[in-house]
């Protein structure tokens, strides 16, 4: 063979030995790259660095016994003087230990926990314990799995490369500013369909200086929108969706953070309303739209370990009993049958207390609760009452009880976003009917109660041997009308109740409270559910329903006006919301008011709820500001008429001198959203 | 190989075919190229020289200090230097740490004072370029960079806000205000190339490097077409058709590698907050010239054929005679390389002593050794080699013809090679250079087995893969491999990001000048894209099968052109035997590196760090397979005269 046959050999071969390897590694790798599991991963988690920064939090979390190590020897000689010394300071300031050599051994323990895990350098551990430094939460977290998410949760990201993010904005006098999503496309107006209601220049969201528990909320928003369930299925242009929130209503509530623990810092009667309270929560609404303008929890309430999760919703997931707002249900279904309309009004005014022709509290919301206004004698049969059934049903027109059947870990909740679940909001649960979870499955028909007096006298005496279904049946709808018992909402559910009946009242179907929007169809959002359907007789049915019941909306608002007004002839007391009034105005309000609302008070014998007061009201802004003459100056895109629930949590002991702190609180506010003195409009873009 | 140059109108045929491809070439890379109007850097860069035209309240405060605002608020809280304070917390390191310094609390306040002022200064800066920005693009595409700037100053707004600011929250807000960096390990400050803040401390370098850009990008289709036609017109002249078609394949991968370049340095990091200045406005210009000078240098060669050609007997008998200086001198060079310029062009050196190393020693040694296994059957095989080592061993005497073969043929280039397997070795363990020792690995193994056969080989083989299960056991590569096996929980997410990208590309690319560098949601590919996973982008670009048409491609050419070096190799004598030797290692190793980093990409095999050759950013990705093509086409050119050469 001649050389350059033998070269040529030589390079064949060599190359056939190549091909033989590549097609070896092909073959033996092709699983890898066909690995279809990635194509469903789109966020990015690394595993074993959440397990090494898992193990250095908890080693640097717990203090060292004496004599315990030997090993931070090898701390030292992997780092050298610098880190160490630097590491040892930052982590006695970062835990307040006073001692550096307690900081240097748990750094020793750290460092020897990340090494067992996988072998690493100093300056990566120093990194990692810098990370862990710089997030105090992560030293904070007691349970070793809750850690080892956190720790996953801080180094998770998002891949994804053709996947449309949502893009969040709000809207503020007309323009939509960017809040958050992907600069590059939500900045982009080009990309927005013309059919949108987005128009123009997008601001950028920075000028509009939102606090930090709005920015809280946009953060939570975001993050519930970023699950990929969330936003499936929509087409890339309606991922475009606006947080309703006001940015001036939120400045207004950002006034009152510090009232329940520093009064001094705060307006006065905000002040007196939180201060040395467990808490407070607030939630403004749009009344026409049901969108959420504003919500808002103050002290340590909002910490409970139930809200914690999700903080920024808290005003809208934190409950408590309505109390007295719930007697607005049986007034619909009062109205609706034919009560005294003076009787009603003046009840829902003074909430029952004065009553002049009783003696026993609440005894006419009772008496009317089980069909009993004539006043039957205590002996008489039970009777049915079709009243608690009506009550139960109107609530349900206004979400209350909303997923009680279909889901009852959900049960009284709604979605407060149009595309995702993960914005939940609390509206209420109520349930005058015995073991009904919803009035659609109640079978109110074959229900027997007993008469009031009968009712009482068994009550009183407490005969236990005596208590049938009839007193049951009784008992429930008593405490129903109350507000007592199982009966919960949360101030986004007495703002909503308020909006509910807004709407009824102009023969209109009540909306979901929302926080957020569709930019591309706003105003199309669910109205509430109905049995009917579009067949004719049924709609005429439903026609003939929504008439009675904005009649009876009209009735039972014109009592919740009388609740802000004084005493007027032929029933001596103030409404109950009047004191807090002329507290917050100087003046008492006139007989046709500009604000309407309904209190409620929780009884001092409710173990938990004790002395926790609720107030939901509806504001006539327009004639709000005219009474308010040359004062009023207020935010001039503010919707026309606004709807509110606030609660105050009641401490331990509650004192009754304070009065009624939840409708101090909602005055205050209603004359900061009048007026906002001192409060200065958020600006707009300044190009 | 018949040449065109011997009649004219062969010559006239030359020229017409290398114009039309010029054009072609120049119009295809024009029509190819990135739109300028996408580029974002001139009216950042604008915005923030009107911004700074406003007169400031203090001049001295926005001058352009010696030292970043940071560094010396540390200095004055801290009270010591850099080496001995803890800047994060503004306290000396040592006994002191954790205490206040109270005899220099005026001297901090004042410190403390001034770091404000310079944030207050900045902030306004900052504003300044967002108010000139906004009436520019805002509502336009590009808007999103003023929502970059805004989201910076809001930041900072907020902090200034605060009627008490903590040490570190100033530190940190100075430090983002400034775009700079601060290792704790080591106490450095350093100044980030691509943030936004060079905006304010360098707007006439951002303005210029934007401007060359856009002149670059105006003349490069012009420039390129220019170097193809005279790299295929000396082809096509000197070397003939085959040359021609293979210049004119070069010419077009090369320019693919350029125009994705161009594509990166125009719109990497369109819509990220990271990246609002380009981190690769400066790599079009650079490329360019490395393209050029890799097209261009073939052309130089071949013209400068004739002078070489007196003196190229007399050059190769020189390195005969210093052949060990010619191998040791550049394997400490690449040390120092590796030192001193990086792994990159540590890598590269290292592969280009390791061709040069085996090209010389087959030149020298191939037909003795030929000749020998042609005498003596199998006289490599490990068992005669072992034979030859037990008889060294026992001293006897006379020695047997095998082991004067052996000692004489072993002696001349053993040390040598011995030499050249420890450099590379150091190359593993010191620089963790991976990439650069699996492919000098390879033309190792490839010189042993052109010279002592297959069974040799594969024992250097093994030699070699044991030495790969050591490193395997390193945790650099062991992470590598991990990032191979599971990259969606590897350490980084460098290659989870890279797959993503890939896989949203498919079926057919995103398409050249219109590569999405950053996803929806604001992540970008990683910086190294442009030189480590450049298969990805062209999988990217192209789609996958587009990626694998290039890679075929890419394998079809070295592997012809390793072959055409190995008949000229065996057909030569001396000198050009020498150049066709050289150039067959160095398109091996561009070979090996293209199938590397293809694999690695792919995930079939560990990432090395490899870019790819001849498309990667970079010079080290050009130069093997340029010089590798040019030594090719001299040692064509010199064999079509083989009077001229052979008989010196």
């Amino acid at each position: 063979m001649s050389f350059s046959r033998q070269l040529l050999r030589s390079l064949f071969l060599l190359l056939l030995l190549l091909a033989v390897g590549l097609l070896a590694v092909v073959v033996s790798q092709r699983s890898l790259v066909e690995n279809a599991a990635l194509a469903d991963r789109d966020v990015f988690v690394p595993e074993l660095r959440v397990e090494r920064l898992t193990a250095i939090t908890r080693a640097l979390a717990v203090p060292i016994t004496s004599g315990a190590l030997a090993a931070d020897v090898s701390f030292d000689e992997a780092c050298g003087t610098r880190p160490v010394t630097l590491l040892t300071q930052r982590l006695a300031q970062g835990l307040g230990l006073s001692s550096l050599a307690d900081a240097h051994q748990r750094l020793g323990a750290a460092f020897v926990a990340a090494q067992r895990l996988a072998p690493q350098g100093c300056r990566g551990f120093l990194s990692e314990v810098d990370l862990v430094l710089r997030q105090p939460g992560l030293l904070l977290e007691k349970d070793s799995a809750g850690l080892a998410l956190r720790v996953a949760q801080t180094l998770t990201e998002r891949v994804s490369w053709d996947s449309v993010p949502p893009c969040l904005y709000v809207r503020h006098q007309g323009q939509f500013f960017y809040l958050r999503g992907p600069q590059g496309y939500c900045l982009d107006v080009a990309q927005t369909p013309e059919s949108g209601t987005m128009r123009g220049p997008i601001g950028l969201g920075t000028e509009l200086a939102l606090g930090p528990e709005t920015r809280q909320l946009v953060q939570l928003a975001y993050a519930r929108l970023l699950d990929p369930q969330a936003v499936d299925g929509l087409p890339a242009q309606a991922r475009r969706l606006s947080l309703t929130v006001h940015p001036g209503v939120a400045r207004v509530l950002d006034a009152y953070n510090d009232c329940w623990a520093q009064p001094s810092g705060c307006p006065a009667d905000a002040a007196l309303a939180l201060h040395r309270t467990a808490g407070a929560t607030v939630v403004v609404l749009n009344a026409q739209t049901g969108t959420v303008l504003g919500m808002r929890c103050y002290g340590p309430v909002c910490n409970s370990p139930s809200s914690r999760e999700a903080e920024p919703l808290a005003a809208a997931l934190i409950e408590a009993p309505p109390a007295s707002v719930a007697k607005l249900f049986f007034s619909l279904a009062l109205a609706e049958t034919g009560a005294p309309p003076r009787d009603l009004l003046v009840q829902i005014k003074t909430s029952g207390l004065l009553d002049p022709t009783v003696v026993k509290r609440n005894e006419w919301w009772e008496r009317a609760a089980l069909c009993d206004l004539q006043n039957r004698p205590a002996g008489a049969e039970p009777h049915s009452c079709e009243v608690p059934a009506r009550a139960m049903a109107l609530a349900e027109r206004f979400f209350w009880n909303a997923q009680c059947a279909s889901d009852p870990a959900a049960c009284g909740r709604v979605g407060l976003s149009p595309v995702s679940q993960g914005l939940p909001g609390f509206i209420g649960l109520f349930r005058p009917l015995k073991g009904a979870t919803q009035a659609t499955r109640a079978g109110s028909p074959s229900r027997r109660y007993l008469n009031w007096n009968e009712y009482n006298r068994i009550r009183t005496a407490g005969g236990r041997t005596q208590i049938g279904a009839p007193y049951q049946e009784a008992s429930s709808a008593v405490q129903a009308v109350l507000g007592a018992a199982e009966s919960r909402s949360s101030a986004l559910g007495l703002a909503s109740l308020a909006s509910g009946l807004y709407l009824a009242s102009q023969g209109q179907p009540s909306r979901v409270p929302a926080l957020l929007f569709d930019t591309q169809v706003e105003g199309q959002r669910p109205a509430s559910p109905s049995p009917e359907t579009s067949e004719a007789a049924v709609a005429s049915r439903a026609a003939r329903e929504a008439r009675s019941l904005a009649a009876a909306a009209r009735l039972v608002r014109q009592g919740m006006t009388k609740v802000m007004t004084p005493a007027e002839a032929g029933w001596p007391g103030d409404g109950t919301a009047h004191p807090a009034f002329r507290a917050s105005f100087g003046r008492s309000c006139p007989a046709d008011c500009p604000l309407e609302g309904k209190t409620g008070t929780v009884s001092m014998r409710d173990p938990r709820y004790a002395g926790t007061t609720t107030f939901m009201g509806l504001i006539d802004l327009p004639r709000m500001q005219q009474l308010l003459g040359s004062q009023a100056a207020g935010f001039a895109d503010l919707p026309p008429a606004l709807a509110l629930g606030v609660i105050v949590f009641s401490p331990d002991r509650a004192d009754p001198a304070r009065g009624h702190g939840a409708s101090q609180l909602a005055m205050r506010l209603v004359r900061d959203l009048v007026a906002p003195q001192g409060l200065t409009e958020p600006a707009r873009s300044t190009p | 190989m018949p040449s065109l140059g011997q009649s004219g109108a062969s010559r006239f045929l030359a020229l017409a075919v290398a114009s039309l491809a010029g054009m072609v070439c120049s119009l295809g890379f024009w029509f190819f190229l990135p739109d300028p109007r996408e580029g974002r850097e001139l009216a950042l860069a604008l915005a923030a020289q009107a911004a700074s035209s406003v007169p400031a309240a203090d001049r001295s405060l926005t001058a352009p200090a010696d030292v970043f605002a940071a560094q010396a608020l540390c200095v004055a809280v801290a009270g010591a230097d850099l080496g001995l304070a803890d800047c994060r917390l503004g306290q000396p390191l040592g006994p002191q740490g954790g205490q206040a310094l109270s005899g220099a609390k005026a001297a901090q306040d004042a410190a403390v004072a001034r770091a404000q002022q310079r944030l207050g200064v900045k902030i306004s800066q900052y504003a300044a370029v967002r108010d000139a920005l906004v009436p520019v693009l805002q509502g336009s595409d590009r808007s999103w960079l003023v929502g970059g700037i805004e989201l910076r100053l809001a930041r900072l707004k907020g902090l200034q806000a605060q009627a008490v600011v903590a040490y570190t929250d100033l530190f940190d807000a100075l430090l983002v205000a400034e775009g700079v960096r601060y290792d704790s390990f080591t106490g450095r400050f350093s100044a980030q190339r691509w943030d936004v803040a060079r905006l304010l401390d360098m707007p006439e370098q951002v303005r210029a490097r934007a401007e060359r850009l856009l002149f670059v990008l105006q003349w490069l289709p012009l420039v390129f077409g220019v170097a193809v036609f005279a790299l295929l017109f000396i082809s096509l002249y000197t070397l003939g058709w085959l040359a021609g078609l293979v210049a004119l394949v070069f010419v077009v991968l090369a320019g693919l590698g350029l125009l994705i370049v161009a594509d990166a340095s125009l719109r990497f990091g369109q819509g990220s907050a990271v990246y609002l200045l380009n981190p690769f406005s400066y790599a079009l210009e650079r490329q360019a010239w490395v393209v050029v000078g890799g097209l261009l240098l073939p052309v130089v060669a071949l013209l400068l054929t004739p002078l070489f050609r007196p003196r190229l007997a007399g050059l190769v008998a020189a390195s005969r005679r210093w052949l060990a200086g010619l191998v040791v001198l550049p394997m400490a060079g690449t040390a120092a390389v590796y030192g001193f310029l990086g792994p990159a062009a540590g890598s590269e050196a290292l592969k280009l002593t390791a061709c040069l190393f085996a090209g010389l020693v087959t030149t020298w040694y191939a037909r003795q050794t030929f000749l020998a296994r042609k005498v003596i059957p199998h006289i490599f095989s490990p068992r005669r080699v072992l034979e030859t080592l037990s008889e060294i061993a026992s001293g006897r005497s006379p020695p047997s013809a095998q082991r004067l073969v052996h000692t004489s043929l072993f002696r001349a280039y053993l040390g040598l090679l011995l030499l050249g397997l420890v450099t590379v070795a150091s190359a593993a363990l010191v620089f963790s250079d991976f990439g650069g020792t699996l492919v000098s690995g390879l033309v190792f193994t490839a010189l042993v087995f052109i010279l002592f056969g297959l069974r040799l080989a594969l024992v250097f083989l093994a030699a070699g893969a044991a030495a790969g299960g050591i490193a395997w056991l390193t945790d650099k590569v062991q992470g590598r491999v991990q990032l191979m096996l599971d990259p969606m929980t590897a350490s980084v997410s460098d290659f989870a990001r890279l797959i993503k990208f890939s896989e949203a590309a498919q079926p057919s690319g995103y398409g050249l000048g219109t590569i999405r560098w950053c996803s929806f949601e604001g992540a970008c590919l990683p910086i190294q894209v442009l030189s480590d996973y450049f298969p990805v982008l062209l999988s990217g670009a192209l789609g996958l099968t587009g990626a694998l048409v290039v890679f075929l491609i890419l394998v079809g050419l070295y592997i012809g052109l390793m072959a055409r070096a190995m008949l000229g190799f065996a057909s030569g004598l001396g000198p050009v035997s020498m150049l066709f030797a050289v150039s067959f290692f160095l398109l091996l190793a561009a070979l090996s590196q293209t199938v590397i980093t293809y694999f690695g990409n792919w995930r079939l095999a560990p990432l090395t760090g490899l870019g790819l050759p001849l498309m990667s950013m970079g010079w080290s990705s050009m130069v093997s397979v340029a010089l590798g093509l040019s030594l090719l086409a001299v040692a064509i050119a010199l064999s079509h005269k083989p009077e001229g050469v052979r008989g010196r």
